[in-house]
């Protein structure tokens, strides 16, 4: 397995580590601006040229995360690599969770990115004078994880799902894909295709999850089992009673969505596993 | 105890039958071949050769009969004794040479890495060479010698010569002969029958997914009185 992994990681580091070091050099950038009087509609027209470059980067590295997550399975599983993929000695699952596994570390380190390139255009704006307040800021939220330990263990419970979710997904529209013979525009159309998947069965789980049981937070800030019926709105897994239920507050854990999740997770893995089984077409 | 293995068939087949939808790519087919022969796997195109290969190196996994490979159904255990070059270039265009014997040497216990440095020498082919910058003809000896490097039990080609000009196709041939495990097996597909001939010891001639003919060479030419060249464009005439 670890042999695996370092495979993987080294067929995607390239990318990651060139995108994140534009998006920090672009914010360092813009920090150098920031720092700079603005006196004349030329230093402005930098500034908003910059930010427009920095909001489409922004954006493009989600995007781009998601199309490296479409690659990796793709490039290994479906095309000629394939050859060499599927008659290494590993287990298919091996493979599968190595590169559930990989980019889910990219994931983490895309938001680590994200937060570094705030920092640094935050320090720009307030010229330093807020840095000691932000810091501060911060060690609240680390108090805080640990003041509330539940509510922070929940929360990344639900984030590992629901990245999990959206990996599968990918792989789980590349294995039909591939499964009906499409080579051309493959990865272009599991980009155009999955979010269809994803939100017709997170629609699902909301509906099927209104009789609700989860965590909500008390007056007294903390956190208790309550039951009653709310709809839980998708992606982010946070239950809104309905009127008739509002005794039992939001919900912030739905164990029932929490669960259905883990099914359609455990599901999609073996019906996409099977489909690579079955009816794999390398090209 | 020892011996009495080694004399074991390396594959085992019967009654394996492969079915694209309606179309019956494999048809019932059985055979043994022995181990530590080169067998030739002769047949037009759509006569199942690919199937067979794809079904041995565990590329498709569903199917009717039994095949086992050294005694083992095709899975893991197998794909650590078969040595596989498929008919397409398989490695990654991103990766340099190194790279690929590194994925050779972290996966495949039987990789020689010496042996695959000292043929990438011989050959003239940089180790720092990314796989998409190679000429055709060198990215083809890469994964040859990639294949041939391993000590496998059994050595699986799909069409190595095709495409190749003709003297190409001798250093192949030289390549395979000089450097392969001589305890191990080889298959290997090719329409080129008069260049492989060469080099087998049995033909397996295949056709519509059922085994036409499975001989040794010698056998062949004695009872037919043809070489298996000639014998092959007599029986797919219409094919």
């Amino acid at each position: 397995m670890l042999r695996i992994l370092k495979h993987d990681f080294k067929s995607t580091y390239k990318e990651f580590l060139a995108m994140f070091a534009g998006l920090i050099g672009l914010s360092i950038l813009m920090g150098i601006v920031l720092l700079i009087d603005v006196k004349n509609i030329f230093s402005v027209m930098i500034m908003v040229t910059l930010f427009v470059f920095y909001y489409f980067a922004f954006v493009a590295i989600g995007i781009m995360w998601i199309i490296c997550v479409i690659q990796s399975f793709n490039k290994k599983f479906f095309t000629k690599e394939g050859y060499l993929t599927f008659t290494t000695p590993i287990s298919i699952d091996s493979l599968i969770l190595s590169k559930l596994i990989v980019n889910f570390i990219w994931f983490l380190l895309t938001v680590v990115a994200y937060i570094i390139s705030f920092l640094i255009l935050f320090f720009a704006a307030t010229r330093g004078q807020l840095f000691r307040e932000m810091f501060d800021f911060i060690i609240q939220i680390v108090q805080s994880c640990f003041n509330y330990p539940v509510v922070f263990i929940t929360s990344i419970v639900k984030v590992i799902i629901y990245v999990v979710s959206l990996m599968l997904t990918l792989f789980f529209t590349l294995s039909i894909l591939n499964s009906g013979k499409v080579r051309k525009g493959r990865v272009l159309l599991t980009l155009l295709i999955y979010g269809s998947i994803l939100s017709v069965s997170s629609l699902i789980i909301s509906i099927i999850s209104i009789p609700t049981v989860g965590l909500a937070i008390t007056e007294n800030s903390h956190c208790a089992i309550t039951a009653g019926f709310g709809w839980t709105m998708p992606y982010m897994g946070i239950t809104i009673p309905f009127e008739n239920s509002y005794s039992m507050g939001v919900v912030y854990f739905n164990f029932v969505y929490v669960f259905l999740q883990i099914g359609y997770i455990v599901g999609l893995y073996f019906l996409s596993r099977k489909l690579v089984v079955s009816k794999l077409e390398l090209e | 105890m020892n011996q009495m293995l080694d004399q074991r068939p390396i594959i085992e087949i019967s009654n394996l039958t492969k079915k694209y939808g309606k179309v019956v790519a494999l048809d019932n087919l059985s055979i043994q071949i022995p181990r530590g022969k080169i067998i030739g796997l002769l047949g037009p195109n759509g006569s199942g050769k690919t199937t067979l290969i794809k079904v041995l190196a565990n590329l498709l996994m569903v199917y009717d009969g039994t095949v086992l490979v050294d005694g083992k159904k095709p899975g893991i255990e197998t794909k650590k004794i078969i040595s596989y070059l498929p008919d397409c270039n398989y490695l990654s265009e991103a990766w340099t040479v190194r790279d690929a014997i590194e994925y050779f040497i972290d996966f495949y216990d039987d990789f020689d890495v010496q042996k695959a440095k000292d043929l990438f020498n011989k050959l003239d082919i940089p180790l720092d060479k990314k796989i998409k910058s190679l000429s055709k003809g060198n990215k083809e000896k890469v994964h040859l010698i990639l294949v041939l490097s391993r000590n496998a039990e059994l050595y699986i080609f799909d069409e190595p010569i095709a495409g190749v000009d003709p003297a190409a196709r001798d250093l192949i041939f030289r390549l395979i002969l000089d450097n392969y495990n001589k305890s191990g097996s080889i298959l290997i597909s090719t329409h080129l029958i008069l260049e492989a001939e060469k080099i087998m010891d049995y033909a397996f001639f295949i056709n519509r997914g059922k085994v036409a003919i499975f001989d040794s060479v010698s056998n062949i030419k004695a009872k037919t009185g043809k070489t298996l060249d000639e014998l092959f464009r007599e029986m797919y005439r219409y094919a």
